[in-house]
């Protein structure tokens, strides 16, 4: 079962003068459970096509279906709600609100669900405990390591329970110590819970760990 | 999350607290001097104006030497107060002598007790001269008992008063005029006072709120009061444009206004008149200086406080892409900003206000102009509920400022893409 259906997708993104196709009729599959990394130089359209799978971009062209939903025609509200229910975002800078303590960043995503605050902190706790970060629970961002904090953001990316996980470069920023850690973690979401991974990197040695690996080159998918 | 932004949302309080309690400074006594002019005036000036007249000098061309005794001077007025009353347009006339009227630049106070009382009681009080319409010219409200016709024709005796209803009720606690009695101590003597009818409650000044008064009749002319302090009181037709009237009015007047020695020498509005006396007194200055000031601050509070708010929301773009990423719809986001914008305001607004009620405890809250102590129970001699309704006013400007310091970057930010608002930082 496909859990990540892109067809004919294409991105222009215009300017007054400029046109610049940074994605080119990209037709890929993910099945569910499978861990898929893309690879590519800089600038090839990566990112790009890992924020119109996880619907915070959308396509000049193409048509995406995402656990079996076609998402095209839904409007902000619904995209909102979906993104919410099923998807969890990984980032290379981590984006961690830096204001707000590690349980209540990991609470973020359940803030948007009708979920009660005893209910919220219980799921934070839990899913701080399988990042092995329980014992920083009441820390600051800002007091954590770079591979703590991706942990943090893992955690909130998988609070919310979504099928689907996207990183885009998570070990980007990190050393490589602290990148196999963040790598293991996302391997056990993958074997262990069964949840379906898309991860954008430059390590060809994270990339032969995971199930597949597509290639990318000026936009067009090329391997 | 409030909480875990307190160190920037510290300041941002302290500044909301320091901005609250100038605000109470500022805005109070515009507040209760806003109020006090909003009492109705409890007669329609609208359509009043006001006859000075004045007498020809010995030199002067028309000067007429066989009428110079008082009777002529008496006749005289009293054939001008006829050709008002007889001109078109106007209802009433009457003739008002000296300077004890409302709104006029003099004033008289009175003493007297009410009888089975010791306590002396003090009033402004007004000299009118019974059966010349004097009351249905100034247009009061009718009290309890006789109507306004009635109490000008009334045969009133010495001693005789006419009280406003709110000088009937502070003294006497009732509304009912029949057997209310003042009482004073003359040359050993006790002389007795009678109250013979009311009025409805008006303002002496305009600027003031009702304060007690007392109608006095006048049973002959008193001619000291010639040349100077001679008027005539007029009240138009209903739905007459008072500038039309003036204008037709003037040139007639200047023409046609004249018996023996005397002769009418301007006519202006009542309002006019009343606009007069506030400049003259001040209060009408420190009022309007009140307002710019409050209007200033208002403006500069617009820019200060929307301006902080302003940036402080537009620097949280990375925040609202994460938000967005993980769900937040665009209301959700506005709903949350706009939220904490609101408890931020309240919990300032209650700090800013405790911290000026020690002021007003001691110092005490704004007054208004009223000179002495006012009949009326208005809201703004309760000390509770003058402080809660001034602070739920200064409550509700901050929070519109503050709201508004939020609500248009937090659109403008909710509305960009998530993938923007992450690329940004």
């Amino acid at each position: 079962m496909n859990m990540i259906e892109l067809t004919g997708i294409n991105k222009i993104y215009r300017t007054n003068e400029i046109e610049t196709q940074a994605l080119e009729n990209v037709n890929l599959n993910v099945e569910k459970g499978e861990f898929l990394s893309i690879m590519g130089p800089s600038g090839c359209g990566k990112s790009t096509l890992l924020n119109i799978m996880g619907l915070l971009d959308a396509p000049t062209s193409g048509t995406i279906r995402i656990a079996g939903t076609l998402v095209e025609g839904m409007k902000d509200k619904e995209l909102a709600a979906f993104r919410n229910k099923n998807l969890g975002f990984v980032f290379q800078s981590f984006h961690l609100i830096n204001s707000l303590n590690v349980i209540d960043n990991v609470e973020l995503p359940l803030l948007y669900r009708n979920v009660s605050a005893k209910e919220r902190r219980h799921l934070a706790e839990e899913v701080l405990k399988k990042v092995g970060l329980s014992h920083r629970m009441r820390h600051m961002p800002t007091q954590l390591s770079g591979g703590q904090c991706q942990r943090v953001a893992i955690a909130r990316a998988i609070i919310g329970n979504p099928e689907i996980i996207l990183a885009d470069e998570p070990t980007g920023n990190l050393d490589s110590k602290m990148g196999a850690e963040v790598m293991e973690l996302l391997h056990q979401l993958n074997q262990e819970d069964g949840r379906t991974i898309v991860m954008v990197t430059h390590n060809e040695e994270q990339a032969r760990q995971t199930s597949r690996t597509v290639r990318f080159f000026d936009g067009r998918q090329v391997g | 999350m409030l909480w875990f932004r307190r160190h920037r949302n510290g300041w941002l309080l302290a500044e909301l607290i320091v901005v609250c309690i100038v605000s109470w400074a500022i805005f109070d006594p515009v507040v209760v001097v806003t109020h006090d002019r909003m009492i109705p005036l409890g007669y329609d000036a609208d359509r009043l104006c006001l006859v000075s007249l004045n007498v020809f000098r010995p030199n002067a061309p028309g000067f007429d030497r066989q009428a110079t005794d008082s009777a002529s001077l008496i006749r005289a007025y009293d054939n001008l107060v006829q050709r008002v009353r007889n001109y078109p347009e106007v209802k009433h006339a009457t003739p008002l002598l000296g300077w004890l009227y409302p709104n006029s630049q003099g004033q008289g106070v009175m003493t007297r007790m009410p009888v089975e009382d010791t306590i002396p009681c003090r009033m402004r009080y007004i000299e009118f001269l019974p059966h010349t319409q004097f009351f249905e010219t100034y247009g009061f409200r009718p009290g309890k008992g006789m109507t306004l016709e009635e109490l000008s024709d009334y045969p009133y005796k010495d001693g005789d008063l006419v009280l406003s209803e709110n000088t009937l009720e502070t003294f006497f606690h009732t509304d009912n005029p029949q057997g209310c009695r003042f009482w004073q101590i003359h040359s050993q003597d006790t002389l007795y006072t009678d109250v013979v009818g009311t009025t409805g409650t008006f303002r002496m000044y305009s600027d003031w709120q009702p304060i007690p008064v007392a109608f006095v009749p006048m049973n002959s002319i008193d001619l000291s009061y010639f040349p100077s302090d001679v008027k005539i009181l007029v009240r138009l037709e209903e739905g007459v444009s008072m500038d039309r009237f003036l204008h037709r009015f003037h040139p007639w007047m200047v023409r046609e206004l004249r018996a023996g020695n005397l002769y009418a020498q301007k006519v202006e509005s009542y309002q006019q008149l009343i606009t007069n006396r506030e400049y003259k007194t001040g209060t009408m200055t420190l009022y309007q200086r009140n307002v710019a000031m409050a209007v200033f601050f208002l403006i500069n509070l617009c820019l200060g406080v929307s301006g902080t708010f302003w940036v402080q929301t537009r620097n949280r773009r990375e925040e609202v892409g994460i938000m967005l990423s993980y769900g937040a719809t665009r209301g959700a986001i506005v709903r949350f900003l706009l939220g904490e914008g609101i408890v931020l305001t309240t919990v300032s607004t209650l700090v800013g206000c405790l911290f000026y009620l020690q002021y007003a405890i001691s110092e005490g809250l704004a007054q208004g102009q009223t000179g002495m102590e006012t009949t009326g129970s208005y809201w703004v001699h309760n000390f509770g509920l003058h402080f809660f309704i001034v602070s739920f006013i200064i409550y509700l400007i901050l929070l519109v400022v503050v709201l508004v310091g939020i609500y248009i970057p937090a659109r403008k930010i909710s509305a960009i893409s998530p993938t923007d608002a992450l690329r940004d930082e």
